[in-house]
């Protein structure tokens, strides 16, 4: 009972928050932009794009975990990397200031 | 069982599940929609278990804050909206889970190109945000699951 009393409005907040950014969102579809993307799609119809049917099915099954995994994957490396630098020289501004004169 | 403990597998359970979600090309359309509803639950909970932290720093955005903290509010933030926008974008081009609802929606090639370029985002930005938690991640990791005990990983991120 604690439980639920104690995370009902989070809830509450974190649904109100998310109808709100959804509202938002909808209206997009009635914008220049939606249309000029969906004459694209039109476009990109007619033309016929091949479908990759005679990829081998186990091909195909792994494809989409190695695509999740390199797009997260080369995100984080970099974010990490860039994160390790920054907190380096932030140490070392710190012993800078620390350091009386 | 402590709170770390609890956020880790709720975070495990969260990346085994959005691994499977995120990968519709491998998993098919069926799997990837009825997942994608569960995979509300475990993404809610997470919020709720880092409430406490998501309040502390909102009272204090506009006072004396560490950047890397500022940054990882403001980024997550921006991951919540992206995430709601996925799941809108994907439930109006859903051919598989509405439609066995009784749910027939007309799909807009609009959508389609919105929740594929929004996804392909989202994996960028959660592979950020892993990157932003990976000492808490990797220090609660060997704590919780592989049982040595180093460093304290409530301490270590900004969960």
């Amino acid at each position: 009972m604690n439980t639920i009393k104690k995370y009902a409005w989070p809830t509450i907040i974190i649904l109100v928050a998310s109808l709100i950014v959804t509202l938002a969102i909808l209206p997009l579809a009635n914008t220049e932009f939606a249309d000029g993307i969906r004459a694209d799609a039109i476009t990109e119809g007619e033309g016929g794009e091949e479908e990759p049917g005679d990829m081998p099915s186990a091909v195909r099954y792994v494809i989409g975990f190695i695509k999740e995994f390199l797009l997260m994957g080369v995100a984080g490396l970099i974010t990490y990397t860039i994160l390790r630098i920054v907190r380096h020289f932030s140490r070392k501004r710190k012993k800078v200031e620390i350091t009386p004169g | 069982m402590s709170s770390t403990k609890k956020k880790l597998l709720v975070d495990i359970a969260i990346f085994i599940v959005f691994a499977i979600v995120s990968a519709p090309q491998s998993t098919g359309i069926a799997v990837h929609e009825w997942l994608s509803f569960i995979f509300m639950v475990p993404i809610i909970t997470h919020l709720l278990l880092n409430w406490k932290w998501i309040m502390k720093v909102t009272t204090r955005m506009f006072k004396k804050l560490p950047g890397e903290t500022r940054f990882n509010y403001i980024w997550d933030f921006v991951l919540f909206i992206m995430m709601v926008f996925v799941t809108v974008s994907g439930i109006l081009v859903s051919e598989s889970a509405l439609p066995a609802m009784g749910i027939a929606l007309v799909i807009d090639p609009f959508w389609v190109t919105m929740h594929d370029m929004s996804a392909n985002l989202l994996l960028l930005m959660i592979g950020i945000h892993l990157a932003m938690h990976w000492t808490w991640i990797i220090d609660a990791f060997k704590k919780y699951i592989l049982r040595r005990t180093k460093t304290s990983p409530q301490t270590a991120g900004g969960q």
